[in-house]
């Protein structure tokens, strides 16, 4: 007789809804195998500017990064739960782009999507006050926004509350910075159930250890019954296209760049699905469908919700 | 630590029944005392006299040696927690019945699989063979090969004659896999100092069938292949947690895991398998699962370190740019890909901050004015260039005036940010 092997926790992840799909929710590990499991919900992201991308992964686009709309549609084909949009195209540094040519953006592509929508600024503080102010109406209520960080996150927080969209609490791979941030939130009249905690998603060979652990401290932290922390986390891929090892070709025995590149996102996405993240927002569609076909394979003995897949 | 014989004898049940196939229970501690016996063999030890006689018993999870390699001796469930002790094993599916030639490739690309991060060769481990031509000599001839390339092989067999001739070649240094009559593989398996790998259609038979063989052999390995990608996560997160939080004996055994492919062997060495198999070589997908590896095994409390040196990336010459960082090796490869990617050849100079990163570094006055301008008389690092110019990451901007001081070289100020630096190597020129 085996001893028993039931997991009884006394917390539980915040569930929020993101367009018709649920994520978080959950009152136990990630991939116990009991069959209360979810599958976590996955995006790609776009800039509403062309950015510069390794050649391994401008490749799977081809000329649809030319144009915001395009590449939106484009990654709707792709079976994402919902998409990414960066407006990087704002930035003072770059194309200085008005709230109001920033908005018009958004407004065409969210006509377009079936998808649920996820929107950041510039990343420039200044800058994202108004901006997401702006995108804020612009967007559907219960959109997601990003990221409201230590510094300067009021304006942002505003914006979610105003518009009824759920916020992006960053914290750089620190869980008492993590906590502090919703705290701060919560303070300024952000409700619990609204935050989704992005702890900073390290690519794989550059830190992804550091990240893995923090998701697994802040997965029992909740279960524990912290209710402070008990939001669903996401993973933004943002720096597995910088890392040599996705589009290097100097090095023969590394292999096909292309595969080597879809592969280590790959892992970096699995990784963080298997410390705990609820949504993972990527970058290339192969690796998006390698990561998907992984869930609905772990997912296929039994789930209580087969339309989550 | 070796005990007496009457210190062992003081813990058997001295009946001198002879079921451990000694005439006394004397003459039964004697050869514990020399490990030419095995404590298994003893059917009688409760669980006070085990815990007082074996140190292995003392493992939540049992060690187990395959050639060069340990694995096992695991004593957390989560990383965070301590660390985990052994990299898993990353081991090569083939079939006996494939060709000389397509043996050599296999093997051959075996061996190409090596990369080097962070100054460690990344490797795969093990050779696995399937016996499936039918013929044992073909096997044992295959399985020799094999043995010659690497120094752990598993034959998967369930032939019992065919085993035998073909575990005379891996004594010592690898497994047998079988899909039943366990204790007659085992006793081959004893034979040859080989591990036996078991296995069942469920959690439960597993133990099962572990606890009949602990009685021959004490080096197990569990087979977790339960049919589904779902239901091997799950049993290898319960054993692993049976042994260590409720000290389960009978699933206290490194586990064995088979992938189909390379993202599901991710996920396996995450969730606790010892052994991973995998069934093609293909570098491209390769590189990543090694270095996940790497990642993961890291010992959460001894980040991976660089040595302090200058190292050129490109073709840096005597006119190129000096930059100076931390030989933490995150910081140490996110610069210097940056550089690498800025396609500005460049001169590295990595300070021994003890493994800190820049801030961590700075705090702890490991990356200082002085231990740069002590690295960098150390390193002759004046003789590698025409103009004594050195870059400092921007996060340590304010030790720009102590350091040129210090050092009598002219300090100039980078990004605080490595993703920055691709734009500043630009500005350098």
């Amino acid at each position: 007789m085996l001893p028993a092997i039931e997991d009884r926790y006394m917390g539980r992840i915040n569930e929020i809804t993101v367009g018709l799909k649920k994520a978080g929710g959950e009152d136990m590990l990630p991939l116990l195998g009991f069959d209360r499991n979810r599958a976590p919900l996955l995006g790609l992201e776009i800039q509403d500017i062309k950015p510069e991308m390794p050649d391994t992964l401008a490749a799977a686009y081809g000329d649809a990064t030319d144009d915001p709309v395009n590449w939106a549609a484009f990654c709707e084909k792709q079976g994402i739960d919902l998409l990414s949009v960066r407006f990087e195209g704002a930035n003072p540094q770059g194309k200085n782009r008005t709230d109001e040519e920033a908005a018009g953006i958004l407004k065409c592509i969210q006509e377009n999507a079936r998808v649920p929508l996820l929107v950041y600024g510039t990343g420039n503080k200044a800058r994202d006050g108004l901006l997401m102010d702006k995108l804020g109406r612009v967007l559907r209520k219960n959109s997601i926004i990003g990221n409201a960080e230590e510094e300067g996150y009021k304006s942002v927080a505003a914006a979610a509350i105003a518009n009824d969209h759920y916020i992006i609490s960053f914290s750089p791979i620190d869980i008492n910075i993590a906590k502090q941030m919703n705290i701060l939130l919560t303070e300024f009249g952000i409700k619990q159930e609204r935050i989704i905690m992005d702890p900073l998603a390290s690519a794989l060979g550059y830190g992804l250890e550091y990240s893995y652990s923090i998701i697994e401290r802040l997965k029992l932290a909740a279960l524990a019954g912290d209710k402070m922390l008990s939001m669903p986390i996401i993973c933004n891929l943002t720096d597995v296209w910088n890392c040599k090892e996705s589009y290097d070709t100097e090095n023969p025995s590394w292999g096909d760049a292309g595969k080597r590149g879809i592969m280590w996102e790959t892992l970096t996405a699995v990784s963080m699905i298997t410390a705990g993240a609820d949504i993972v927002i990527m970058r290339h569609p192969q690796a998006l469908k390698n990561t998907k076909k992984l869930i609905k394979r772990y997912l296929q003995n039994g789930t209580t919700d087969p339309g989550d897949i | 630590m070796a005990l007496q014989t009457l210190e062992i004898y003081k813990s058997l049940p001295k009946t001198n029944c002879r079921d451990c196939g000694c005439q006394t229970c004397l003459a039964f501690a004697m050869q514990l005392a020399v490990q030419k016996a095995r404590l298994g063999q003893c059917p009688h030890l409760d669980e006070k006299a085990r815990a007082a006689l074996s140190e292995e018993s003392e493992m939540a999870i049992k060690s187990v040696r395959i050639g060069e390699r340990e694995i096992g001796n695991e004593t957390v469930v989560f990383r965070h927690e301590k660390t985990f002790n052994h990299e898993s094993l990353i081991c090569l599916e083939i079939s006996d019945s494939l060709s000389d030639s397509e043996i050599g490739q296999k093997t051959s690309d075996f061996l190409k699989a090596k990369f080097d991060r962070v100054g460690h060769i990344l490797t795969l481990d093990m050779i696995l063979v399937r016996f499936e031509s039918g013929d044992a000599k073909r096997f044992a001839c295959v399985v020799d090969a094999a043995a010659k390339a690497v120094g752990g092989i598993i034959i998967e067999c369930n032939d019992i004659n065919a085993a035998r001739e073909a575990a005379k070649s891996i004594s010592g240094r690898g497994a047998i896999l079988c899909k039943s009559n366990h204790a007659e593989f085992a006793c081959i398996a004893r034979e040859h100092g080989l591990s036996i790998i078991v296995g069942g259609n469920s959690l439960a038979e597993i133990a099962e069938n572990a606890e009949t063989v602990t009685k021959i052999s004490d080096s197990i390995i569990l087979n977790v292949d339960l049919g589904s990608f779902r239901d091997n996560v799950r049993a290898l997160t319960q054993i692993r947690r049976m042994a260590i939080k409720q000290r389960y004996r009978n699933l206290g055994f490194p586990a064995f895991a088979r992938a189909s492919d390379t993202a599901e062997a991710g996920v396996y060495l995450m969730r606790y398998a010892s052994i991973v198999t995998i069934k093609e070589i293909d570098n491209s997908e390769l590189l990543p699962l090694l270095t996940l590896r790497q990642n993961i095994y890291t010992d959460p409390q001894k980040p991976l370190q660089v040595e302090q040196s200058v190292y050129p990336i490109g073709a840096a010459n005597k006119d190129s740019p000096l930059l100076v960082t931390t030989n933490f090796s995150l910081t140490y490869f996110s610069v210097s890909s940056e550089i690498s990617s800025s396609k500005v050849p460049a001169h590295l100079l990595v300070v021994d901050t003890e493994g800190m990163s820049v801030l961590t570094g700075y705090a702890a006055d490991k990356f200082s004015a002085e231990t740069v301008t002590r690295a960098i008389n150390k390193l002759n690092a004046a003789e590698m260039v025409n103009r004594k110019q050195l870059v400092i990451p921007g996060l340590v901007a304010q030790m720009s005036g102590a350091l040129e001081d210090e050092s009598g070289w002219k300090v100039a100020v980078g990004p605080r940010e490595a993703r920055e630096l691709r734009k500043f190597m630009a500005t350098l020129k």
